[in-house]
């Protein structure tokens, strides 16, 4: 960090003024002068083009001593603040000045972000000063766009690809070329990047962009997408792949078995897969054969592959359980939802759930058995139970105002486990949330949030309130 | 002290006309931002010196809409009083 003197300024002032020449050291010196005084007469000096100069009173204040540990005084005092007024700060700034705000988009994981560092700044103000004859708007728009990807772009980033990153001989001209993208690309593809977030700018940007369409496809759709996926990854990289996909088949076919389903490409990659770990010794040796960036993007590209086949088993499994699932909740739950219809279709279940029928209600006709079978989920329609239950039932408990059902028995009981809540047993028993009320009622729950694991909760019988007589 | 009084003490200091004085201030502000850069601070004795500082990029939330904004780095200018100033002005109390 340099330091210049009143010489130098006196210096660049003469070559400003060459008029003033011979009285500029007489200027320059009552100029400090004229700015000291009025300090120190009015405690204010403003100075126009420059800025102002205040003298402040600082109170005293409690502070502690860095040494021992104990309680300071540090008396008042006065200091001399200098504020910069708007054209000062402005031609000051000249080399960021047209950098701007960018507004975040709320998906940009501020953590991951590569804010920039020191060393950043410096370069992008040495080529700032050296790109000088750009349109001011252009890198402005650099700028946004840049920092819109770095947001967008490291929140998406995995292990897999910083692997790649690591080894791939593209890396070091990606990361280098970004930032020239922050300043040289045109203004096309910046604006492109920052409106709808697809890429085309450098390598590095879209191979980002690629992870992240790759993870977003796979969490949604089975193993068969790998190769889909794999194909566009694959035709971003050079032309190189292509060969040494054909060395890969050759080397491999003894060593791997294909468990994929059967896609030819899939395929390739489970053999770099096996390739990659049988060969990563003999990746230094690759290098030197002057197939570098062959081996580099092999063992990288299967390291990914690996990851995106795993994620892509588990994607399966996950959709067949979740399918598995919803088919016996649907099923069962068509059987709970009518429990509140109708008390005799409960009588005549039987003995499916331990229960302590109070109703009274004879034996219905067919119609609620069939109800049983029937797709009711939600909360039933009143007009059957009308029939069913009028004047055959009354509630256990007080109904209170605003209660869509009564609670006219016990149906069960449940016992809690790990992981639910009453609102979602209600749900399963009743098929609504609503009737976590009638439960928490009927067991005396002081604290819904806080029913223990193992309480077992008494499951009451609920009929609509409509028919109730009132008293 | 605002900027007609100063420029009226200066030019009576300098023994220029106002319009002069007022003229080379301004000049002399302009060679004060030609002087300073990143780099360079400017110190004047008896007075205290002018530097520039960076602020580094910032992630800014705006309280009310809660939205979070990117501040571009930028060049700030920071005054530090030299001793003989500090003293003049407690001098004076």
């Amino acid at each position: 960090m340099g330091k210049k003197n009143l010489a130098d300024l006196i210096s660049v002032v003469k070559g400003l003024v060459p008029e003033m020449s011979d009285s500029a050291d007489a200027f320059a010196r009552a100029f400090f002068d004229t700015i000291l005084k009025g300090l120190a007469r009015d405690h204010y000096v403003k100075v126009k083009g420059l800025g102002t100069f205040k003298v402040i009173e600082v109170s005293p204040r409690e502070s502690i001593d860095v040494n021992t540990g104990n309680r300071i005084e540090i008396s008042g005092h006065s200091k001399i603040t200098f504020t910069p007024d708007a054209s000062f700060k402005d031609a000051i700034n000249k080399p960021f000045a047209h950098l701007q705000s960018v507004v975040l988009n709320d998906d940009t994981d501020v953590a991951q972000m590569m804010l920039f560092d020191n060393a950043q700044v410096e370069k992008i103000h040495d080529e700032i000063s050296g790109f000088s004859a750009n349109a001011e708007a252009g890198n402005n728009q650099a700028y946004t766009a840049a920092a819109a990807e770095r947001g967008h772009a490291n929140g998406s980033m995995d292990d897999a690809s910083d692997a790649r990153f690591d080894l791939d001989e593209n890396s070091s001209a990606a990361v280098t070329e970004s930032p020239d993208g922050i300043n040289g690309s045109s203004d096309e593809t910046t604006e492109n990047n920052y409106e709808k977030q697809d890429t085309d700018m450098t390598n590095w940007h879209k191979q980002t962009l690629d992870e992240d369409t790759l993870q977003n496809t796979q969490k949604s759709e089975g193993a068969g997408t790998l190769a889909k996926d794999e194909t566009p990854v694959k035709a971003s990289k050079s032309e190189e792949n292509e060969a040494h996909s054909e060395e890969k088949s050759e080397n491999t076919a003894e060593k791997v078995e294909v468990t994929s389903e059967g896609n030819e490409q899939t395929q390739q990659a489970e053999q770099a897969d096996a390739v990659a770990e049988d060969k990563t010794l003999e990746k230094e040796e690759k290098f030197s054969e002057g197939h570098g960036a062959d081996a580099a993007k092999k063992s990288a590209h299967t390291a990914r592959g690996k990851f995106l086949y795993v994620l892509a088993i588990i994607a399966t499994a996950t959709v067949f359980f979740a399918a598995g699932y919803y088919v016996a909740y649907y099923h069962n739950s068509s059987e709970r939802a009518n429990a509140p219809v109708t008390a005799s279709s409960a009588m005549q279940r039987g003995g499916e759930n331990v229960s302590k029928v109070v109703g009274k209600a004879k034996p219905a006709s067919v119609k609620p058995v069939e109800k049983k079978q029937a797709d009711v989920r939600a909360i039933p329609a009143k007009t059957d139970s009308a029939k069913a239950v009028k004047r055959n039932l009354k509630p256990v408990m007080p109904v209170m105002k605003g209660d869509a059902y009564m609670i006219v028995g016990q149906k069960g009981v449940h016992e809690m486990r790990s992981g639910e809540n009453v609102t979602r047993i209600a749900k399963k028993e009743y098929g609504s949330k609503d009737c976590a009320k009638y439960i928490i009622r009927y067991n005396n729950i002081e604290n819904a949030d806080l029913v223990t694991i193992g309480t077992k909760l008494k499951l009451p019988e609920l009929a609509p309130v409509d028919h109730y007589e009132k008293q | 002290m605002n900027n007609k009084e100063f420029i009226e003490s200066l030019s009576q200091a300098a023994g220029l006309s106002l319009e002069d004085t007022r003229k080379t201030t301004n000049a002399f502000c302009d060679a004060l931002v030609e002087v300073l850069d990143d780099e360079t601070a400017l110190g004047i004795k008896g007075f205290g010196t002018f530097e520039v500082k960076k602020r580094l990029e910032r992630v800014a939330v705006n309280p009310s809409t809660q939205q979070k904004v990117l501040v571009p780095p930028k060049l700030i200018v920071k005054f530090r009083p030299s001793q003989s100033l500090k003293d003049s002005i407690t001098g004076e109390q």
